[in-house]
């Protein structure tokens, strides 16, 4: 908890492969994500990344697509200015400067499409409501609500009693001296 | 004007590698990907429209002047934001293409009749067990709760496949749940269809008959020649099977030709790729054409249940297969252009997504996934399960995706379990980080099953998955060929094949069908 009061001010965090879904839309105030970057992550190719220019989500956004290639830990104060370090999963094909140009590259990516979904929220939001509040059962489906309703999971009706009686009876005799053989 | 204003996928999402200045008023929701040197962008509605870098550029700098047709275009497509944007068009079509969400319940019910099996399929999910096994033969009693409970579920259409182990080792629970259904149906009037899924080594004269007299449709695996089909399929204690479902194929097209049947009786054929497939592309395509049937289905194998053993052997990675996928869907485009008709149903499936206002009940490529919401699967002991793939798991001994029981659970229980209501928020798309950026999303769905196998997450992780790799090159195969007027007009054909199909399919369920 300590560390999660300290995070308000000023934050370690990472982002890596198993627990980054969880960082797009929340803050990661668990005792697990709040550790210092250890050695590994102690290469010079980290660079500065003001938070106000972009913004964490989609700072996030940019750390989560590097998933299948890279681990990246973010540090610093989620408010202002992060650092990132990236470290190389075994089997990415990219070198660290690479990686760092697809980083930077995915970054800007990520901030237009955020921009563009934020813009346009509105207007999708309303296609999606209006879409759903038309729904009506009775043209759904092609479907009779009254014989629907019946669901037809009991037994058939009397009429059809005698049927269901001879086809159970031929099954159990051709079925029967099978099981016991 | 530079070309390459994005050049390269980024975890399979395109990237810009330069600034671009994107005007957010004009510019309507879409995601956008680079696609064999076009710009491929895609709205909630599913439509889509492919761009020239030059023009790619000027839309997202809003400067595309209204008096152009790609203006009205992009505007009738919802690509454009603005005053004249028709919300209503947008939400109707969106209505239409997702109809799967507006279906009250399963359509699909795949009764595994029993685990036994006369063959040892390499590949084999459904981790089968020898002949001799009885007691995995789902019991009359079973059978009949089982059918009692499919006719619970509240969907106009009922489509009842007999899977395995081998079908036709239990054949009076076949027979059983075959009249039984349909009797029930005389008083619950659905669509009913019923299909068989079956290697044809027990198929007889007198149970095809059954078949074609009860309207059954028969379904049968065929890997290809016998190099591979034999390596993929060996008969338990050896010895090929190939021969034998060639000839169950031809005999059914022979009954089928009598006249006496309908069309809709014709059978189907099921191809597993394994990595022995990939030479032999050709051969197989050549072997489909020849025997007359409508469809191949290349289809990516998961590495689920037996599978994830035995993936070192016969396993692919995502990459391998999508060259294999194009190779075999260029050699299918060949032959018809070449006047053999022969439907790739991947494709078609896909086509049928992308190019019509029709969902084509593909359970995989639906968001939220069709498990329990389209589709079913009933072990031979009365276990519900999401879907097969569920199933497969529970042979292992993981009975996470189990959903009830025909002899306690009813419709309500299975809807409203856990693992159903997990299922279907961890597959929404739009609430994953990747794909809710792709450009594929309006016509795409993954499988909580393959993920909680392979990455031990039911949601999965994108970047991560062989899932959505496999899928993303799909659909780059396809918008490519997509691009080639000559493909389209093939492509529409298929289109128009599979509507009369589905048409004639539907008079074969109606209630009052003969």
């Amino acid at each position: 908890m300590s560390k999660t009061r300290t995070a308000e001010s000023y934050l370690s965090f990472w982002v890596m492969s198993q627990a980054s879904i969880f960082f797009m839309g929340n803050h990661c105030y668990n005792s697990q994500v709040f550790r210092k970057p250890d050695n590994d992550f102690m290469d010079p190719t980290s660079f500065k990344l003001d938070v106000r220019a972009y913004g964490l989500r989609v700072i996030y956004a940019a750390a989560y697509v590097l998933m299948d290639r890279a681990y990246v830990l973010l540090e610093g104060n989620p408010k202002s200015k992060v650092t990132v370090y990236l470290k190389l999963k075994s089997d990415c094909s990219q070198n660290l400067k690479q990686l760092r140009a697809t980083f930077l590259s995915e970054l800007a990516t990520q901030k237009l499409r955020w921009m563009l979904a934020e813009a346009n929220q509105p207007v999708r939001e309303h296609i999606i409501k209006e879409a759903l509040q038309i729904w009506n059962p009775k043209q759904l489906d092609g479907g009779n609500e009254k014989q629907l309703d019946s669901l037809s999971g009991e037994d058939p009706p009397q009429d059809q009693r005698e049927e269901l009686d001879r086809l159970l009876s031929e099954v159990k005799e051709e079925w029967s001296p099978k099981k016991s053989g | 004007m530079k070309q390459s204003l994005i050049e390269r996928t980024s975890g399979r999402l395109t990237q810009f590698l330069e600034p671009v200045r994107v005007n957010s008023t004009k510019v309507g929701a879409m995601n956008f990907r680079r696609v064999h040197g076009r710009y491929l962008i895609t709205n909630d509605a599913g439509y889509f429209a492919l761009l020239t870098a030059h023009n790619f550029k000027r839309y997202l700098e809003g400067r595309i002047r209204e008096d152009e047709p790609l203006y009205q275009e992009l505007q009738d497509k919802g690509f454009i934001k603005g005053a004249k944007i028709d919300s209503s068009a947008l939400t109707k079509v969106f209505r239409e293409k997702n109809g799967f969400l507006w279906c009250k319940g399963p359509a699909l019910h795949m009764l595994v009749v029993t685990l036994r099996c006369n063959q040892l399929c390499q590949y084999c999910h459904a981790s089968v067990v020898g002949p001799s096994r009885f007691e995995t033969d789902m019991s009359l009693e079973t059978a009949r709760r089982t059918v009692d409970f499919v006719f619970q579920t509240p969907g106009q259409h009922i489509g009842i496949e007999f899977q395995g182990g081998e079908p036709l080792l239990n054949w009076p629970i076949v027979k059983f749940v075959t009249e039984y259904a349909r009797l029930k149906n005389k008083t619950a009037k659905r669509s009913l269809t019923i299909g068989l899924v079956t290697n044809m080594s027990l198929m007889d004269a007198e149970k095809l008959k059954y078949m074609m007299d009860h309207r059954v449709s028969i379904c049968t695996s065929l890997d290809g020649p016998p190099e591979v089909h034999d390596q993929n399929r060996p008969f338990l204690g050896g010895g090929p099977s190939q021969k034998k479902v060639v000839q169950g194929i031809k005999n059914i097209f022979e009954v089928c030709h009598s006249g006496k049947y309908m069309r809709c009786n014709l059978p189907g054929a099921l191809l597993t790729s394994t990595r022995f497939s990939f030479p032999y592309y050709k051969e197989i395509v050549d072997l489909y054409a020849e025997l007359g049937l409508a469809h191949i289905f290349i289809r990516p194998m998961s590495p689920i249940g037996y599978a994830k053993r035995a993936w070192p052997q016969i396993g692919y990675t995502p990459q391998e297969f999508c060259r294999f996928y194009e190779k075999t869907l260029d050699y299918v485009l060949e032959m018809n252009r070449n006047g053999k008709p022969l439907i790739e149903k991947m494709a078609s499936l896909l086509l049928t997504k992308i190019l019509t206002r029709r969902d084509p009940g593909f359970m995989d490529m639906r968001s939220p996934t069709g498990a329990v919401l389209g589709c079913l699967a009933y072990n031979f002991n009365g276990d519900i399960f999401t879907s097969d793939e569920g199933r497969m798991l529970s042979h292992e001994g993981d009975d996470s995706f189990k959903v009830g029981n025909v002899y306690e659970s009813d419709w309500e229980g299975v809807l409203t379990y856990p693992t159903t209501r997990i299922c279907s928020s961890a597959s929404v798309l739009d609430s994953q980080p990747l794909c809710s950026q792709c450009a594929y999303k309006p016509f795409c769905g993954i499988c909580p099953v393959y993920h909680y196998e392979t990455q031990n997450n039911i949601s999965g992780l994108m970047p991560a998955s062989g899932w959505c790799q496999t899928r993303m090159g799909i659909f780059d195969v396809i918008f490519k060929k997509l691009q080639d007027p000559a493909n389209m007009k093939i492509f529409n054909g298929w289109l128009e094949i599979e509507r009369r199909h589905l048409e004639a399919l539907e008079a074969v369920g109606a209630p009052d069908a003969a």
